[in-house]
Formats: C-alpha cells, structure tokens, sequence
C-alpha cells in the first residue's frame, strides 16, 4: 500500500513533520519498504500483512498511527448521510448471506464531463490507478482515503431494479477488462432484470460503466461476506484493489459516512440536482458483530513476561478505538467495527505490545533442558559426510523434473504429478534422484568438467494406486578420469569397482551385491547392475547407466551410479569385542581354475559353509583369463586364505588338512581344479 | 678374509646409499654380484683354503650375499616409488589420487543451525513433503479463503494433497505425536508456485518450536537474540524486532539485521496461537511456547555473499568447489 505522507497528514497532522515517521510505522507493524518523492509528494510504501484489512487506506493508517501521537484524528465527514426509509425502485432484492448491509447512492444530472482535477490524479497515479473519469476517479480516491470500495452503475443503461444474488450455471458477463467471464453457478453477482451487471466485489460489466455521457449514476456501497469474494477471486483468477479489500474486510457500519464523503467531492468538483441515499440490511448474517473479549492482566503478563499497568492497557486499547471496561484484574474490551482479526484475547496482547513496543520488552535467556538422548547423526547425515570424504560433492537439485525426461529412466506410472506446476520443465516429482545427478553431470560437462563424483539426498516419490510413498534417499554418480590429479600415471577412467569400493567404505560391515537376472532397474544396464544389501536387508542399487539413457542424452564417457534407500540402513552399533589372538597368522594362496558363470561371491559363501578350522580371512587377491592356459569359459581366481588359533601356534600339517578341505569342497561343487605353479 | 667380507658389505652399503637410479644400482649389483663381481671372487677364493675355514667363510658368505641381495631388492623397490624424483622429494608436487568432496552450502548452513539449536536442547522432526492440506494449513489456523492462503502460492498434487509450503506442518505432526512439554527443529525442503530472482519454487527452511510450561514472549526475544548471534558469529550485530502476522503464531514478530547499514529480514517468529495449541490438543492455560522460523537460503546468502539464489540449484562444480574446505 502507497501512502502519501501529505495525504496522511490532513487526517493526522504530526505526521507531516514527524522526520522518524517511517521507523515508527515499522514498529507499529506497518512493515516501511520503501520511501521515495513522487512529483509533489513523498510516498511511504508499506507491506500490508493480510490480517490488516483495516488500513488499507489513508484514514486506517492515520486511525492506526494515533495511538503514538498526542493529536486527535480528523474525521471523514463533518455530516453523516441519514437513511430515508423510503423505497428505492432501484432496488430489488439482495441477498443478505452475501451482503448483511447493502447500501445505494442514487445521483440525478451529474455532470461528468468535466475533468478530473490534478490533486485527485496525482495522487491515484501516485498509487498505482490510472484516470478514468470524473465519477470514476472520485470512487477511486474515495477507496483509497478511506478502504471502502464502492461501484457506479450507468441508470440509464439498466433494465429494471438491481439485485444481488447467486448466479446460475450458464451466465455469463462482459466485463470492464474486457473479458467474458463465464460463470459457475453460486457466484456472487449484482444484476438488473435482464442482465449480469457485475460480479459483486470483483468486477463491473462493461454495458453499465461509467463513461463521460453518463448523467445518472446509481453508487453501490456494500459489505460483502469476504470468504465469498475471496472464492471469486480465486475461481476467476482476478484479483482487483476491490477484491482485495473486501476479502479483508471493509467497516459494515460506515456506509453513511463514506457515501458522505463521495457526495462532498461530487459537490466540490462536479454538480448534479438531487441524490437518494438507501440501506437494505441484516446485521444477523455479519460474522460475530461488535465481539467482546474478556481478559485479565495476570493472562498478559504471562504470556508477554513484562509488567504493565491497568490504566496503560486502557489507554492503548482506548487509542485504538476499542470499548475498554474493567473490574478488578478483568478486562471486558469490545472491539472495535472494522478489526476483523481481533478474535481472542492474544490478538489484544499484540495490540498492545506493538503500541509498547517489541524493543521495549526484555530478554530472557531461554532456560536449559537437558536433553535426554546423546546427538545421533542420521544415517544420511553418516553417508553424506563419509562420501564427502571419499571425494564426493553434493549437489541440491529440484524434487521437480518434466515427465518426458523421467521417462527416460523409468516408467511413468509410478511418477506422482502436479496439478498446477510452475513450468513445464518442472512438471513432476522425482521417483529417483538419478535423473538429476545425470542433469548435473551434463551441466558441468558441457563446461569442461569431464570428471566428477556427485552425491545428493533427498526424498524420492512413489505412486503405487492412489498411495503416494516417501522415501529418504541418498545418490551418487560418478564418471571420468580417476587419475587427473595424478602425476605420472596412466589415464584410469572410473569403472564400476571405483564405485563400489566408495560403497564399501561408506557401508563397513556385512554389505553384499548381487547380479540381477532380468532388468530390474529400468534406468541401469542390463549388464552391469547389482542390488544392495546390508545386514541382509536390501537398501538399494548401483550400476551402469542404461543404454537408453546414453543414446537420448548423447552421453559418452561411462557414467556409474548408486541409489540407496536409507530407511533401511541401520548401522550394527552393537559391537561385541573378540579377544584377539597372541599366536601367528598363517597365509596360504590358493589359485583354481574354476567355470566362468560362478561368482566369486558364490565360491566365497560356499568356502564359508564348510566352516573350516583355524580359518580367519579369505579375501580374493587375482582374477585373470587366458585361453592359451585354460578353455575359453574358465577363469583363474585367487585366494589369499589366513589361519590362526587363539590357543596354539597352527602347524603345517593341520594347515594343510583345512586346504584340502577347500580344495575337495571347489572339486564337488564346481569342478574347480587347482592351477600348478 | 673375514675383515675383507666385513669392509665388503660395508663398502656396499656406502655405496648403495650414495645410489639415486635405477641404473646405477644395476651398475652396483653387478660390481658385488656378477661374474666378476667382487663378492663372487670372494666365493672363487674359497677353493684355496682348509675345510674347517672353509665351512665357517661359506656361512659368513652367504649370509653377506643374502643381506646385499635383499638390500638391493628393497632399494629397487624404494626407487621405483619415487621415481618422479631422486633422493630429493619435492614434497610441493600434487598428491597422488586425492579429490577433494564437499558440501553444498545449503546442507552446510542447516548443519550449522541444527547444531546451534541442539546446545539448545531442540532435537530435529522430520515430516512428510507432500503434506495434507490440514497439517500445512487448517491446523496452523489458516482455513479455507482466508488471504492468509495468498502468503502461500501452494502446488497440489490433488484436492487435498499439496507439497508443503512451510516445514510447520511438522509441528504440528510433533505436537499430536508428543504432546507438550517439547522443543524441535524442523529443517527441510518446502514448495511455492513463485520464481523471481529473489524467488525459487523450491527452497530449504528450518523452524523451531518450543512448548513449555512460562515461557513467554521475552524468553522468544532472549533466545533468538543468542542464536542470531551466535549464528553470525557477531556479540555486535544489531537485531529489530518488529510486528509481523503469522496466522498460527500471536503476538507475531519478524526480526531484522542490520547488514551493510540496511535493516534485513531474517526470521519470522512469535507466540504460538491458542487455536493451534488447541487443534493439536495442548492446554494453552497450562503450556505456552514460541516458534520461529527461516529461510536457509537467504542465511547462506548473507554469510558466503552469495547473491544469485539460482546458482544454489545449478550445483556448477565452480560454485561447489569453493565449499571445500568447511566440514
């Protein structure tokens, strides 16, 4: 809201020289962000908060400011505008659950030719309205000096009485900005007898404004219910300086004075024969009118932990125009018409600790609490700082992607979407962090970073029928030179063992990978994949980059990626120590020839099955292939395998019965045979 | 003879120390060890003496060639690990296979509040993004059309499912779950339908929220007083509390500081609002508190300087790279 501080200042005349008005007002609650000189004028811009519908004009913000000067407000009018019960034919029924008080200002030969005088422009260009015409301008002035936003028709272009209803499904309005407005039926609207004239609170139809020929007006100053102009505003998707105030509430009780004050500038700047002015109402229908709320001092100082006297409450609350009574400690406070946000007795407390003011009230020191559990890093938070260590660095994308290119990585059934997105680039939410990590790879490759190990955590969402999951998860891509900061070495690209060794460092313990059979992950390649598991649970995924995802993304260098879900990772913080054995460690090597299909890991579980004695590590150390030793589907695998005893030093013979185990067991089970030195 | 075998090794031993190459070892090697090598004419000349000497030479013998066979090996070894340079590493040379990790400093400032927070005795809640239009809104005291809503620009999923605006939605979560007495954080990922250079449809929040029995509204202005500046790392900062309007907290405040002679705003806060206390059950005339909010973003923009909030969501490894050095 732009405020003139000249404008201000004949409602409240301190104002003007006050060199500290902008800091107070921000003090107040008037949040000040911005000053500047318009032509003849300063203008003070102030960032309403919504529940202030109340100063929304000149006068609202003199009536607020008061309670910090000494001086009195000046009033709106001198005179007030009195009902003449007489009825108005043009006025037929309203709709009191729209408008409890609705109220008219017929005007006969008005002249509006004449042009609108500099102030008044000035001024609504200063806050943001363009002229119109005469009639117009002066509505316009008159909404901005006192917050009530009123509407004109043209009477010669109306058909019969107006009324305010709901309208039907199929109405529909040309309105003032030139848009037809096709209606939903229970919108709130003003019409004659043939026609939709407006959208009560919101818009005018073009058939019935105001133009400089019109010569008999007919101005509608009415309290509309703000739940419905707000539901208006929304379904028609316009917001006008109408709108806005009614949604906030405009004083139901003032029609007499502010029609008063339109009348007094038609005088002033234009001349007419005769008015008519004419209220229709049911107070009844007016959301808790004229509230009382009771309250004491001791609910005060408890809740603002400063103590303040009776007779200062008063005054504040006298200030701001509320009905202050008081017995004993008790406080009886009717607020005043047009503070709709004051509902309950905290709503008083602010009031009076802005008057106060925030800077007026100590500090405590919040008291200690000791906490009852020891700070417990999450496990993304464990992940996160063990990946940084290894070299990774985080990324932070958006959970937002576009359904085209998700689709890339998986199927779109599981995608959840959003009803209104900000842009289509932004459409839908991630199913997995991937597609973003390959989004930040090619934004940093096409700036020569070639190489990069990149993590994120985040959530990931999953539709499955009309159930939306969340899954905390943690990400990580990498893919380039694995020796760029090296000298005098070979260029070694990251492969997949550069991955998965990172994996089993962040993951100590009981981790396992194993190939699936079948493409279980649509975004990795059929190749190169592995399902995770840690302390047996399965916790995700890593692998290559499917092939589709290179060729659509005309991606080059091999790029690996993991997934891991971390609801499922549990770190084994039950440490149980072993003693440790005093005796030596015995090493043999082992090396079989042994079929191509079985896996290391295979061979390593099927050597732990036979739980063999004095048997502490068995770590594989060689793996080669070579078809001039050994057939084309077999490989040669090596083992370093150690012994020990807690209680004796292991003799060769006892070693070498434990081997021949082993070797029997590889023999049996894979026709494994040992390769000669 | 046995003083030649001694002077021998220890003449090999001058030797292999004065060694920088490969080449010259192998020169070496075989000076001892070859053909004509000075210690295999010491085995020649054992021919020429008695057996007893005989025996007790060939152990001192071998043992010798066994010890400059191994020395050698290790100084092979030595020498092809360092064969960048000689004797003389140049320790200012690049290490080998290092790369540097770090976090984005948005992960880094919530790290930085949560810990400041924990010495307060708030431990962290976590809530669900997409959030139902009850927990994001109508339990914080914000109902359907009131203009409250347009603080909010909201992204829904469907009629009642949305992507939560604010993390207070988790307050509200921790309330039903725990009840009062209760202090938490709440950092996390919040959405608005909004995208200007000053706003992104997605940024990063962290709220607090203390309830207790007496706490009133000059514990709120204490303690985030501290916090301010303990998170600025500034006793001298100047900090303004004003009135605001929160629709679940009341009285409301913002705070401002002063930076670069400008009044800035950092942090939404105040009293929380009795309908909110009683929405999620919590005796409002037995338990009071305070909740506070704010933006990480803009934080981490006032304390790296940084002053495009695009580049956060970039993630150009230019901007990452110079978070290196904070853990």
């Amino acid at each position: 809201m732009k405020v003139s501080v000249k404008w201000l200042s004949e409602y409240l005349e301190p104002v003007k020289k006050d060199k500290k008005l902008s800091i107070k007002m921000t003090a107040l609650g008037l949040e000040v962000s911005k000053i500047y000189q318009s032509k003849s004028d300063q203008i003070i811009d102030i960032e309403m908060t919504p529940n202030r519908g109340d100063c929304l004009s000149i006068y609202g913000i003199a009536r607020d400011l008061k309670s910090l000067y000494k001086s009195k407000l000046k009033p709106i009018t001198k005179q007030i505008l009195i009902n003449k019960p007489n009825v108005n034919k043009n006025i037929g029924n309203i709709n009191h659950t729209i408008s409890p008080i609705y109220s008219c200002l017929e005007i006969k030969n008005i002249n509006n030719k004449l042009s609108t005088p500099k102030i008044i422009k000035q001024r609504l260009k200063d806050y943001g309205i363009s002229s119109v015409n005469l009639i117009v301008d002066i509505l316009n002035y008159t909404m901005i000096e006192v917050g009530q936003p009123f509407h004109a028709f043209d009477l010669n272009t109306l058909d019969g009485p107006i009324s305010v209803r709901f309208s039907k499904k199929g109405e529909s309005i040309d309105a003032l900005n030139g848009i037809k407005y096709k209606l939903t039926s229970k919108t709130p609207v003003i019409v004659d007898s043939s026609n939709i004239q407006a959208i009560a609170g919101l818009i005018g139809s073009q058939k019935s404004a105001i133009t400089k020929k019109t010569n008999h007006i007919l101005i509608e100053c009415a309290y509309f219910l703000p739940d419905l102009i707000r539901k208006s505003s929304k379904t028609y998707k316009l917001q006008t300086d109408s709108s806005y105030r009614f949604e906030r509430g405009v004083n139901p009780f003032s029609h007499h004075i502010v029609l008063e004050r339109v009348l007094n500038l038609l005088s002033k700047y234009s001349n007419y024969d005769s008015y008519k002015y004419y209220t229709k109402k049911n107070i009844k229908k007016i959301n808790k009118p004229r509230l009382v709320i009771s309250t004491s001092i001791d609910s005060f100082i408890k809740l603002l932990g400063m103590p303040i006297k009776m007779n200062t409450i008063k005054k504040i609350l006298t200030d701001l125009n509320f009905l202050v009574k008081n017995n004993g400690k008790k406080i009886h406070v009717q607020v005043p018409d047009y503070r709709f946000d004051i509902t309950n007795e905290y709503d008083l407390f602010e009031e009076i600790a802005r008057v106060v003011g925030y800077e007026n009230f100590d500090s405590i020191k919040l008291p200690p609490l000791q906490n009852n559990f020891l700070f417990k890093s999450s496990t993304e938070n464990s992940i996160s700082n063990s990946l940084v260590i290894k070299g990774y660095k985080e990324v932070i994308n958006f959970a937002f992607l576009p359904k085209s290119y998700e689709t890339i990585f998986y199927k779109k059934n599981r995608i959840v979407s959003i009803n209104n997105p900000i842009s289509e680039d932004k459409s839908d939410m991630r199913v997995s962090l991937i597609p973003s990590l390959v989004k930040s790879y090619k934004y940093n490759f096409s700036r020569q970073n070639t190489s990069m190990k990149i993590f994120e955590t985040g959530k990931v969402y999953w539709k499955y029928k009309n159930t939306i999951s969340e899954l905390q998860t943690v990400s990580a891509l990498i893919s380039g030179d694995n020796s760029m900061y090296s000298l005098k070495e070979d260029s070694i690209k990251y492969n997949f063992f550069d991955l998965k060794g990172d994996l089993l460092s962040i993951l100590p313990g009981d981790i396992e990978f194993k190939n699936i059979k079948g493409n279980k992950n649509d975004y990795l390649s059929e190749n190169c994949q592995a399902v995770i598991f840690y302390n047996k649970k399965e916790i995700g995924y890593c692998g290559e980059i499917s092939d589709k995802i290179y060729q659509v993304e005309s991606l080059k260098s091999p790029i690996y990626v993991f997934e891991i879900f971390t609801q499922d990772v549990e770190f084994d913080e039950a440490i149980k120590y072993r003693e440790i054995s005093p005796f030596p460690k015995i090493k043999r090597d082992l090396t079989f020839i042994i079929n191509n299909n079985i896996t290391s890991d295979e061979i390593l579980k099927t050597i732990e099955r036979l739980r063999v004695k004095y048997l502490i590590n068995i770590r594989i150390t060689d793996i080669f292939y070579d078809s001039k030793e050994f057939s084309e589907n077999e490989k040669s695998i090596s083992f370093e395998i150690i012994f020990q005893d807690m209680n004796i030093t292991l003799k060769d013979s006892q070693i070498t019965t434990q081997i021949d185990t082993i070797v029997n067991a590889m023999m049996k089970a894979y026709k494994a045979r040992l390769r000669d030195k | 003879m046995t003083t030649d075998i001694t002077s021998l090794l220890s003449l090999f031993k001058k030797e292999l120390e004065a060694c920088n190459s490969v080449n010259e070892l192998m020169k070496i090697k075989s000076n001892y060890l070859g053909k004509k090598g000075s210690l295999t004419s010491l085995f020649q000349e054992m021919k020429n003496l008695d057996l007893k000497d005989r025996k007790t030479q060939g152990a001192l013998l071998n043992k010798t060639k066994i010890s400059i066979e191994s020395l050698i090996t290790s100084k092979l070894e030595y020498l092809n690990s360092i064969d960048i340079v000689h004797n003389n590493i140049d320790v200012t040379l690049p290490g080998r296979g290092h790369s540097i990790g770090s976090f984005h400093p948005i992960t880094l400032t919530i790290n930085q509040i949560t810990k400041i927070l924990y010495q307060y005795g708030f431990t962290i809640a976590d809530g669900p993004e997409i959030e139902n239009d009850y927990f994001n809104f109508e339990a914080l005291n914000i109902p359907k059309n009131h203009p409250a809503r347009d603080m909010h620009d909201t992204f829904y999923i469907d009629s009642k499912k949305l992507l939560r605006t604010h993390t207070s939605s988790v307050q509200i979560r921790s309330m039903i779950n725990n009840s009062a007495p209760l202090r938490i954080m709440t950092p996390g990922k919040v959405y608005r339908c909004d995208s200007d250079p000053t706003h992104s449809p997605m940024f990063h929040q962290i709220e607090g929220l203390c309830v207790e029995k007496n706490i009133n509204f000059c514990h709120l202005k204490g303690f985030l007083t501290d916090f301010i500046k303990e998170f600025f790392d500034n006793k001298k900062i100047e900090i303004r509390f004003r009135p605001s309007y929160f629709p679940f907290t009341e009285p409301s405040a913002e705070i401002d500081i002063k930076f670069k002679n400008k009044w800035l705003e950092v942090l939404g806060c105040g009293m929380v609002h009795p309908n909110v206390l009683k929405n999620v059950k919590i005796d409002s005339k037995i338990f009071s508190g305070f909740a506070f909010g704010l933006g990480i973003e803009r934080l981490a923009m006032l304390k790296y300087g940084i002053s495009d909030l695009r580049e956060f969501f970039e993630n150009d490894l230019s901007f990452l790279n110079q978070f290196e050095s904070i853990r």
